[in-house]
């Protein structure tokens, strides 16, 4: 078992160096560059040369990858083009905001699906699952942002009673009542199409457990039914749904980007769309180690989990 | 045998060019790339041997959706006959600014002057879905935006099908080193975080962004799971008799993948493509609405939405209707696969 996860532990680091470097060499061979776009066209070539040179831009790109592997074996993320700060630090800010969005989200959604997949699995009539499956893939089909941009419409412009953009009101950061009422219609937009996908494993799962014999068995020792759906069965039900949770971990940082932009929520997300517009190579950078390290993360926690709960797995490796 | 009625959904798509046969003329307009395109996948959709696979379309949803889907399949195709309006014609914006669904306005005979009110020698104008900020006909847009959102969601479906069938498919049956280093590189790019690299690729390339370039990243980017599907089924039919017996009388192996497996995968690979096109679309008009994808003068759904975004008090008609285009897309596309994948 530790040999794996050092194994695995490895990989990681090393597809985590690929990543970064394949993003590298994206930005920094596209066409145009930045320079170009924080100067007016009129700025005569000597000083549009010197900001080049200020950035860092000027050098063969060998050079500037051999300086920037250095800085980032060092912890350093450099400093970013746009904002002249410490790449760091932008994202230590930015990331707790993030973070309070989308496990929110992730919460609302998991706790929707489960209850819902649950509750649904056990309904026999027709009707029913019928009606579940048809709503189930319809609220799948629901493009985010659109959801996002119709609930500002109905709660905020219509009916007045959520805000619909910003972290707080002006004069109210860090009051949790404030920062609740804003956390509301965001975190409904990722977590509503999220839960209808999610709810149908979970329903999937559950049926599947209510088929096994050992569901029978409780039934005939004529324990509360209650009991058995909730100890026996959402237990072992549960297992597909930690697979499904691990690898929604990298949304955890990267999933509401759309949804950041739209509420203008002060999140990494929106950080990372500006970062692009920008062309802020630090940024942009900084941003993509933090999101592909979580969905690597996300992946082995996924599969370790998945060993501690279910013992035919452990042993099969 | 069941008798086969999945022909009827099917008939649906002819319907939106019968409702308008007198604009023949505006035939002419469909020579655009996507038309052919769009017209490759009705044909498709119309002659594809779907009874040949077992359950396509059986269940009640799912002939719903295939009717759904092909209505906004040809509507996209004749847009040009069916649309009430020049998608990019732009009547006076001082009138007809963000009028709202059903209005009608009035036009002298030269379409210049337009009035709220009726007067001797003009003609009705009407705005079944409205107007946007610059007196443009909502409706119009969603038609044109459809042929190019569509388009783009078949084009990057091909295109991830073509590449994570072969990839699938070499890595799977000639398995060793082969296979060793395919999977590595599937890891790979499976691990890079996908709606971000697909902004940064689209945001980087932005200028020089056609609709194909948008094709190219999009099919680009999501063939890794075709091909892990397709590998592991190749894997299980290499083992079977009739590939050993194929081998036996001397079949190439390009013969034998072609011949002998791909028909197994068809199905399969249907299905997949199906529910795969709809996540495309959502992603394509993300993209659009972020003004990353289709640029705008041309329409997409995604950036409509993202016109209406800036007025969503003053004209809420111009996002919630191409959003309710989107997401009948993509539910029809989700029903019909769904219903296909009871079966198989």
């Amino acid at each position: 078992m530790t040999r794996y996860v050092i194994r695995r532990l490895g990989v990681s680091v090393l597809l985590l160096f690929l990543i970064l470097t394949a993003t590298f060499f994206i930005i920094h061979l596209a066409p145009g560059d930045p320079s170009r776009l924080y100067l007016d066209p009129s700025v005569p070539p000597q000083a549009q040369a010197r900001l080049k040179a200020a950035l860092g831009l000027d050098k063969p790109l060998a050079v500037q990858y051999g300086q920037w592997v250095t800085q980032m074996l060092q912890g350093n993320l450099g400093v970013s083009f746009y904002y002249h700060r410490g790449v760091r630090s932008l994202l230590a800010e930015t990331v707790p905001k993030t973070l309070l969005l989308s496990s929110a989200a992730l919460a609302l959604e998991f706790g929707i699906a489960i209850l819902a997949g649950m509750f649904m699995a056990t309904r026999r009539s027709r009707a029913a699952r019928g009606t579940y499956h048809g709503v189930s893939l319809f609220l799948c089909s629901l493009p985010p942002f659109w959801l996002g941009l119709i609930l500002i419409l109905v709660f905020s412009y219509g009916l007045g009673i959520l805000p619909p953009a910003h972290m707080s009101d002006i004069g109210m950061e860090g009051n949790p009542w404030n920062v609740l009422r804003h956390l509301i219609l965001p975190a409904l937009t990722l977590a509503i199409p999220g839960a209808a996908a999610t709810s149908r494993f979970m329903f999937k799962s559950f049926e599947e457990v209510l088929r096994q014999p050992y569901m029978l068995t409780h039934t005939l020792y004529n324990l509360p039914r209650r009991e058995i759906l909730f100890t026996f069965g959402l237990k072992n039900a549960l297992l597909p749904m930690i697979t499904l949770f691990g690898l929604s971990l990298p949304f955890l940082v990267s999933g509401a980007l759309i949804t950041e932009v739209i509420f203008s929520w002060p999140g990494m997300g929106r950080l990372a769309y500006n970062a692009i517009l920008t062309r802020d190579y630090p940024l942009i950078i900084g941003a993509s180690l933090l999101s592909s390290f979580m969905v690597l993360a996300g992946n082995l926690l996924a599969d370790l989990l998945y060993g501690l709960v279910d013992p035919r797995i452990r042993h099969a490796r | 045998m069941r008798a086969d009625w999945t022909w009827i959904p099917r008939l649906a798509v002819l319907l939106p060019p019968l409702l308008r046969p007198g604009k023949a003329a505006g035939i002419l307009s469909l020579c655009g790339g996507e038309a052919l395109i769009l017209a490759a996948g009705c044909a498709a959709f119309l002659l594809f041997p779907y009874r040949r696979i077992p359950g396509w379309f059986p269940t009640k949803g799912g002939r719903f959706g295939a009717a759904v889907f092909g209505l906004l399949l040809f509507g996209a195709v004749f847009a040009p006959l069916i649309s009430p309006h020049d998608p990019d014609e732009q009547f006076q914006p001082s009138v007809c600014r963000y009028l709202p669904p059903f209005s009608k306005a009035y036009a002298s005979a030269d379409g210049r002057a337009v009035t709220l009110t009726p007067s001797p020698g003009n003609h009705a104008v009407r705005f079944p879905l409205g107007t946007d900020a610059f007196g443009r006909c909502i409706a119009s847009r969603i038609l044109a935006g459809g042929r190019i959102s569509l388009s783009i969601g078949l084009l990057s479906v091909l295109l991830t099908l073509v590449l994570g069938l072969t990839v699938g498919c070499v890595s799977g049956y000639l398995g060793g080193w082969w296979d060793a280093a395919i999977m590595r590189v599937v890891d790979t790019l499976l691990a890079f975080p996908r709606l971000f690299l697909l902004l940064l690729l689209a945001g980087i390339l932005e200028k020089s962004l056609s609709i194909f370039g948008i094709v190219l990243i999009l099919g680009g980017l999501s063939w890794m799971e075709v091909a892990r599907l397709v590998r592991g089924q190749v894997l299980s039919l290499k083992e079977r008799d009739f590939i050993t017996a194929a081998k036996a009388i001397g079949a190439s192996t390009f013969r034998i993948l072609t011949r002998h497996v791909f028909p197994h995968l068809r199905g399969l690979l249907l299905i997949d493509a199906t529910l795969r096109i709809g996540g495309i679309i959502l992603t394509e008009a993300a993209l659009s609405f972020l003004g990353f994808g289709v640029q705008p003068p041309h329409a997409s759904w995604g950036n409509i939405i993202a016109d209406g975004r800036e007025a969503l008090l003053d004209g809420w008609w111009v996002s919630a209707f191409p959003g309710l285009a989107i997401l009948a897309t993509v539910f029809s596309l989700y029903l019909m696969g769904e219903g296909a994948m009871k079966e198989v």
